[in-house]
């Protein structure tokens, strides 16, 4: 009877072990099996074993959803960074009178380059420049959209009455244009920004004279 | 939801003119507020050309995008091919066919309805940015 | 009527002088081409500055009717510049698809004003480039004979 009892007792222990190893599988790891001390047998090594199995998995888990969080978080911030330093990084810079130079750095998607256009013009119509120069020496890649949305900028700083000239034309920038069959032909473009310098000045129809050392 | 009916020349005026007086409500900015006044103006001209009358609906976006919606409603020959007539240069009379195609590019949606015969209803929706 | 509206077209000297201050409608913009062209040929102005500082939007018609009048114009030997465009409008006329190609623009009457003269004298100097280099033919001719 008593053998009888004590192989019961065996066989509701294991399926109390079954059932908090099933719990633990599903995630929840604040179950416990129940352990009487008094009592302690060879079955209880490995109810304790399992219990601590269970309690350093949950604090795993816990750790892991923490630096997830955590990650996120940076992601957002690393998201704002980069939305503040592109609103940043496009000065409008009067570099003469009635002439501005306004340095492109970057990627140029259709949001960035409106936002960009309405400031630049703003800024022409209120200051009544002359000459606007657009260096993209700083833009990483010149694709079909980037030179569209270039074009459409020059387009509407001629239609306020300034001129404008593309500068910063790397070679490879160059090559990658005629390969994708982009038109400029409408547009003037320089290779450095201090030709678009001198191109303004011709436009002001200013002369630049060097003073000779007698 | 304002109604503007386009009977003459001059409603088209009338309905660009209240398109970007609501845009404005909403919190458009000036550029915006500019491209919807003046879809709204190519699509009105459109009904007062090929149907002669109808009617432009402007109000509030009913939805989470939040912005603007205008409906141009017209009885008019409908458009037999509209892939076509929202191809640049194309139109079917001598004006411009700037239009849908222009209208289009300035909006954030457009959906077209039409059967030929039975007139056409044009739908153009601008959002604020989030 | 407000479709009458004149919208008044002033003389001065070599140049007319425009101002649209009022959003016109299609026909209104119609007549304003004509009475321009009018004005060009009764007065043999060789330039005509057109302000449209105070218009809120250029549609597809407007804009149109405006490069139009500047071809038009031209072959009456005038040059048109137009004036004083908004920055939004500008945009919404380049996301349009109507950059009003050929057409001159300026910042400012100032800047309307030099542009036009500036084109007058190369004009003149064209012109007597040209009466120069017959005269000097014609030299060459009695030269040779």
């Amino acid at each position: 009877m008593a053998k009888t009892k004590g192989i019961a007792d065996l066989e509701s222990r294991i399926a109390r072990m079954e059932e908090i190893l099933s719990v633990a599988a599903c995630g929840d790891f604040s179950v416990q099996i129940e352990i009487d001390i008094e009592k302690a047998d060879a079955l209880t090594a490995i109810e304790t074993g399992i219990n601590l199995l269970i309690s350093d998995m949950g604090d795993e888990v816990h750790e892991s959803t923490k630096k997830a969080e955590e990650l996120e978080e940076k992601l957002a911030l690393i998201g704002q960074q980069r939305k503040a330093i592109e609103e940043l990084s496009t000065p409008i810079i009067k570099i003469w009178d009635r002439v501005l130079v306004l340095p492109l750095i970057g990627t140029l998607d259709t949001r960035r380059s409106q936002r960009l256009t309405e400031a630049l013009l703003t800024d022409i119509a209120t200051t009544q420049i002359k000459v606007a120069i657009l260096d993209i020496t700083g833009v990483a890649t010149v694709d079909s959209a980037v030179a569209n949305h270039l074009m459409k900028t020059v387009a509407a700083v001629q239609l306020l009455g300034a001129s404008c000239v593309i500068t910063g034309i790397r070679p490879e920038v160059a090559q990658t244009i005629v390969h994708l069959g982009v038109d400029l032909s409408g547009v003037e473009t320089l290779s450095t920004l201090a030709e678009g310098l001198k191109w303004a000045f011709g436009r002001l129809h200013i002369r630049m004279v060097e003073e000779r050392k007698v | 939801m304002i109604v503007v009916p386009i009977k003459e020349e001059s409603d088209i005026v009338h309905a660009r003119a209240a398109a970007k007086d609501v845009a404005r409500k909403l919190g458009f900015g000036l550029v915006d507020q500019t491209r919807i006044s003046t879809a709204v103006s190519e699509l009105a001209r459109n009904i007062y050309l090929y149907a002669g009358e109808g009617e432009v609906h402007i109000e509030e976006h009913p939805d989470s995008h939040r912005g603007i919606r205008v409906t141009f409603i017209d009885n008019g020959p409908g458009i037999d091919d509209v892939e076509l007539a929202l191809k640049d240069g194309w139109s079917s009379t001598k004006a411009m066919g700037k239009g849908l195609p222009g209208a289009k590019r300035l909006t954030d949606h457009m959906e077209i309805n039409t059967q030929p015969g039975h007139g056409t209803t044009v739908t153009i929706e601008k959002w604020l940015a989030q | 009527m407000l479709e009458n509206t004149p919208i008044p077209i002033l003389k001065l000297k070599d140049f007319l002088l425009v101002s649209i201050q009022i959003d016109l409608h299609d026909r209104m913009a119609q007549q304003l081409q004509q009475d321009i062209l009018e004005r060009i040929s009764q007065t043999q102005a060789k330039g005509v500055l057109i302000d449209i500082s105070a218009l809120e939007m250029v549609d597809s018609f407007m804009g149109r009717t405006l490069a139009d009048t500047a071809r038009m114009a031209s072959t009456l030997d005038a040059e048109i510049v137009i004036v004083g465009m908004q920055p939004a409008v500008a945009i919404t006329l380049v996301e349009l698809g109507l950059p009003l190609g050929g057409v001159r623009t300026a910042i400012n009457l100032d800047e309307g004003y030099e542009l036009l003269q500036e084109s007058l004298k190369e004009k003149a100097s064209e012109k007597q480039g040209i009466e120069e280099e017959s005269e000097e033919e014609e030299a060459d001719d009695s030269g040779s004979d």
